[in-house]
């Protein structure tokens, strides 16, 4: 586990510019919110989860809707979370309606958001962060 | 179900002022934190919770670098909050030059969750900068007593609100509707305490039972006993800007408690459901975004049309 600043970044997962992480499961893909994130939302009260078997795209610029896996609500404000890689949702989080704070508590584990089934993870894998470059992301000035 | 008391209370929202204000204080507004995560208090509802994701400021100067890099951010306003001393107010003393200088060199508009403060301190947060004291009004002295568990009656809570108000250019009385363990117990009498300053704005917040607090378990007021209640605010003060705060439940009954809310005339609403935007258009009312907290005079901030995609 790497530190930066107050936030977690633990090896061997991928890191979007939104955020986002993915762990690789086999031929599926977890997808949550990093430590960074949920600290930068603040107490999160609301997740409104995808659908299983919507399909997303991966973030890019400009967002588009196609590119949301749902949302997440802190106290006082609301974040659109952008799915790290393409594909379709096939398991969501639902510890997350009865407890939305794990988000807070726990982002890398009990806080996950959706399991993905990737449709290009081998070209798409290189628009993502290893955890060196993710912290070198952090580093950066906001 | 829409009672006779949230009809007149809607017709009168909707003469006065067809707007539905959605208010959205991230990233623009965000909270800061004098005191870090500390609290003499605990208080059963939040037991320091609330205070872990505010930004830390712990010296005057964080607070000045702080408010200085979120200007030049694109930041219009903060609000500078934290934990409460014994007596029940901010500790504020050490922070008043501090204050003045954000005030003077970044024009950012400053909130501030100032509790019971003495009458000095009220007039010297003034003289600093502060822009609006948004004050948590209880009613009933046994409130105060089971929540806060501080030697305080509903009276000083009065009397504060009435230095406030001499002190500072505007004052939104927040009451916590359900605070009494889930009881409605004394926001009839801070009603009537709200309605001696005539305040620009009053903001209406639920009791949200926090995990980690003697309140988790908690039932809280049902949406229709909300409802009621701000349709009775609405018809006390039909010229104040009515806000359905942020600390208010999002479980199960969230879309229902924000229509009873709509329903009954509320004007804003922070961090609105997508239902409750919907249903607000079909009101009537015109959707407007404004990026602050719900009880910022909203001349003084940026509004823009409501534009989601």
């Amino acid at each position: 586990m790497v530190k930066v600043g107050n936030y977690d970044v633990p090896e061997g997962l991928y890191y979007s510019r939104e955020h986002e992480w993915v762990k690789l499961e086999g031929k599926l893909a977890r997808v949550g919110a990093t430590d960074y994130a949920q600290s930068k939302l603040g107490d999160v009260v609301y997740v409104e989860l995808p659908e299983v078997g919507k399909q997303v795209k991966q973030a890019t610029e400009p967002k588009t809707k196609e590119m949301e896996l749902g949302a997440v609500e802190s106290i006082k404000a609301v974040s659109a979370v952008y799915s790290p890689l393409s594909g379709a949702v096939k398991e969501t989080n639902a510890a997350l309606q009865e407890r939305p704070e794990l988000i807070n508590t726990s982002p890398y584990n009990e806080g996950w958001i959706c399991v993905l089934e990737p449709s290009a993870l081998e070209t798409e894998l290189k628009n993502l962060m290893d955890a060196k470059a993710y912290v070198e992301f952090l580093k950066k000035p906001e | 179900m829409v009672t006779e008391l949230q009809r007149r209370a809607f017709s009168m929202k909707l003469k006065h002022d067809p707007t539905f204000y959605a208010c959205y204080p991230h990233p623009k507004f965000p909270t800061l934190s004098i005191t870090g995560d500390e609290c003499a208090l605990n208080c059963k509802h939040c037991n320091r919770h609330y205070l872990r994701h505010m930004l830390p400021c712990l010296t005057p100067d964080v607070l000045f670098t702080t408010c200085l890099n979120l200007a030049s951010n694109g930041a219009c306003g903060v609000l500078l909050s934290g934990g409460y001393n014994d007596e029940g107010y901010l500790p504020f003393e050490n922070y008043l030059d501090a204050i003045e200088r954000v005030k003077r060199e970044t024009g950012l508009f400053i909130s501030a969750h100032t509790g019971l403060v003495p009458g000095w301190l009220a007039h010297e947060l003034g003289r600093a900068g502060i822009d609006l004291a948004d004050f948590d009004l209880i009613g009933d002295d046994e409130t105060i007593k089971l929540v806060l568990g501080i030697d305080r009656t509903a009276e000083d809570y009065r009397r504060s609100l009435h230095v406030l108000k001499r002190s500072l250019p505007h004052v939104a009385p927040h009451i916590c509707i359900g605070l009494h363990a889930g009881e409605i117990k004394g926001e009839r009498a801070a009603l009537e305490f709200a309605a001696e300053i005539s305040p620009h704005a009053l903001v209406l917040l639920v009791l949200m039972p926090t995990l980690g607090t003697e309140f988790e378990r908690i039932t809280g007021p049902s949406p229709a006993e909300v409802g009621e209640l701000i349709a009775e605010a609405r018809l006390k003060f039909p010229k104040a800007m009515l806000a359905l705060g942020c600390m208010r439940p999002r479980d199960a009954g969230r879309v229902e408690l924000e229509l009873q809310a709509l329903r009954s005339g509320i004007d804003r609403m922070e961090v609105p459901s997508e239902q409750t935007i919907e249903a607000a258009r079909k009101l009537g009312l015109q959707v407007l975004r404004l990026d602050a907290c719900c009880s910022v005079p909203s001349e003084l901030t940026g509004v823009s049309t409501w534009s989601s995609t």
